[in-house]
């Protein structure tokens, strides 16, 4: 199928989804691999603060890194045919949101459809300015957008510690980490930290073979 | 004396006598209905070969004999599905006892794990069969009467809670002691397998089960080639025959080896915990010793492996 040309009023989205490729790319270059892994043990330290085993050369757990969820629409499609959008930190970066403790649902101009339904908090209760890519909390440190979940379990505390016992979560790998290493999910992985109530899914379809009655 | 007996003229015997006659017919009519009679049973043991109808109980096979009936087992899985797989047994791990805990809120009812059971386990696909089946009943009272397995509509429901059951790996576990032929048993990490050459299929298991964690193979497992898992365990999840029981077995093919067992690495929610009883350190423990749990009908005493909890 052809995709018909877009019209000009999209051409403002096509130059913001230009500076998202580019700010992602340079992100990228700029973390090394080395850096990754790095960063990757230290939120590892935030998940596990009790190793399961007292032997030495045990294998990592590492937490997944997703990459941000809300940003503006850009009225384009990736390679996956997905909406793309591009983070917020592609403007903000640079601009300072008019209204600083804006509740982002009432942006009404440009940033339509971008919608939080988080206990209707404005985005600095969360975001940092510059580029809302680092975080507050509430004794006013900033952490970076790999320690968010420092973040939530300001309020999630119980959910946190849960996490942090491997009792909240998915994980793939190895119960046994004398064998192997594990993978977990970060937060973000199930939670739209923007929308956070799970969604509604189809389950699996039901056995047929016969049950109680 | 002698002399009378010499004397006297020989009789001769004849050759074949009415009785011998007698003899050989009722004899070949009594080979021709045996014959005749055991018919049914060279259909029914179209597939069964003489090294498998000989084959003795997994805990008297030597490893020369577990090779060469892993071997066997595997050009028969080539032969009947059409698919290359490897049959191993790994063995219990040392001061390892499993245990697996389970979210109850947060639990989404969703049978992601009842369908990576599926798949891992090579069940049976026109049957959807499974090891878990997963519960939806009302959120308060918790009453597994008025509970149902078999919802279809999307989930999670307000107000309803959901309870994935499979087997508890009971202590005492009563399908164990049930088995007439001792074809399951407990081993020593905690894990009620089953020898499925050795099954009867008498299914008395299957009524002992208070959880109804057991299934048995009607049919033949149908499983389409490409679906099979090619990692198989003796124990586990290679395929089984016709009429013989089946259940979970923690996925030891894994679970021995330190993987996680594959229903945990399904589930979207994060509901499930896994690890080593023995380890003080382990989640498990943490999860038994910091939350509210509670195990599927302790009146029963079968002491479960198997433990429910809650973090609201």
């Amino acid at each position: 199928m052809i995709r018909p040309k877009p019209p000009p009023s999209l051409l403002v989205s096509h130059a913001l989804h230009a500076v998202a490729l580019l700010g992602a790319l340079s992100s990228v270059l700029a973390s090394g691999c080395h850096e990754a892994r790095a960063e990757d043990t230290k939120t590892a330290r935030i998940a596990s603060p009790t190793p399961t085993s007292s032997a030495r050369d045990l294998h990592p757990v590492t937490i997944h890194r997703p990459y941000p969820s809300l940003g503006m629409n850009t009225g384009l499609r990736d390679y996956q045919d997905m909406p793309s959008r591009a983070p917020c930190g592609t403007c903000h970066g640079f601009l300072e949101p008019k209204e600083k403790y804006a509740n982002a649902n009432k942006l009404e101009k440009f940033h339509k459809g971008v919608e939080i339904q988080h206990g209707g908090q404005s985005c600095r209760t969360c975001h940092a300015l510059p580029g809302l890519t680092a975080f507050n909390l509430a004794g006013g440190e900033k952490v970076p957008y790999d320690e968010v979940m420092r973040l939530c379990g300001q309020c999630h505390a119980q959910r946190l510690a849960e996490y942090q016992h491997g009792a909240h979560g998915g994980m793939t790998g190895y119960w046994d980490l004398s064998r192997g290493p594990r993978s977990r999910n970060h937060c973000i992985d199930c939670h739209n930290p923007h929308a956070p109530a799970v969604p509604r899914m189809k389950p699996a379809p039901a056995p047929n073979y016969r049950t109680f009655d | 004396m002698s002399n009378d007996e010499t004397s006297q003229p020989p009789v001769e015997k004849p050759r074949f006598t009415r009785r011998t006659a007698l003899k050989v017919a009722t004899g070949a009519v009594g080979a021709a209905a045996f014959t005749r009679a055991m018919a049914p049973l060279a259909s029914f043991a179209g597939t069964l070969s003489m090294e498998e109808l000989l084959q003795k109980h997994y805990k008297q096979l030597s490893d020369e004999d577990k090779q060469r009936i892993f071997r066997r087992l595997e050009a028969e899985t080539k032969r009947d599905y059409g698919a290359d797989v490897t049959i191993r047994d790994p063995q219990p791990l040392e001061n390892v006892r499993y245990g697996y805990a389970l979210n109850l809120s947060t639990c989404i009812g969703c049978r992601q794990c009842a369908k990576a059971c599926h798949q891992e386990n090579n069940h049976d696909r026109p049957s959807r069969n499974a090891y878990i089946r997963v519960f939806e009943m009302n959120k308060a009272s918790m009453e597994l009467a008025n509970a149902t397995a078999e919802y279809e509509h999307p989930v999670p429901v307000d107000g309803r809670r959901y309870m994935p059951v499979a087997c508890h790996h009971c202590g005492k576990p009563p399908c164990v002691d049930v088995c007439p032929v001792k074809a399951t048993w407990k081993e020593k990490d905690g894990i009620v397998v089953i020898d499925y050459n050795w099954c009867i299929g008498c299914r008395y298991c299957e009524a002992a089960c208070p959880y109804h964690a057991r299934r048995f193979n009607w049919t033949r497992p149908e499983v389409p080639k490409d679906e099979i898992n090619p990692d198989q365990g003796y124990l586990s999840n290679r395929i089984r025959p016709q009429s013989v029981m089946e259940k979970c077995t923690f996925c030891l093919h894994r679970t021995r080896e330190g993987r996680l067992p594959a229903c945990l690495e399904a589930c979207p929610a994060g509901a499930r915990v896994f690890g080593n009883l023995l380890d003080p350190k382990s989640e498990i423990r943490w999860v038994i010793e910091n939350k509210r749990v509670y195990v599927l009908k302790e009146d029963h005493g079968t002491e479960p492996s198997f433990y429910y909890y809650f973090s609201e």
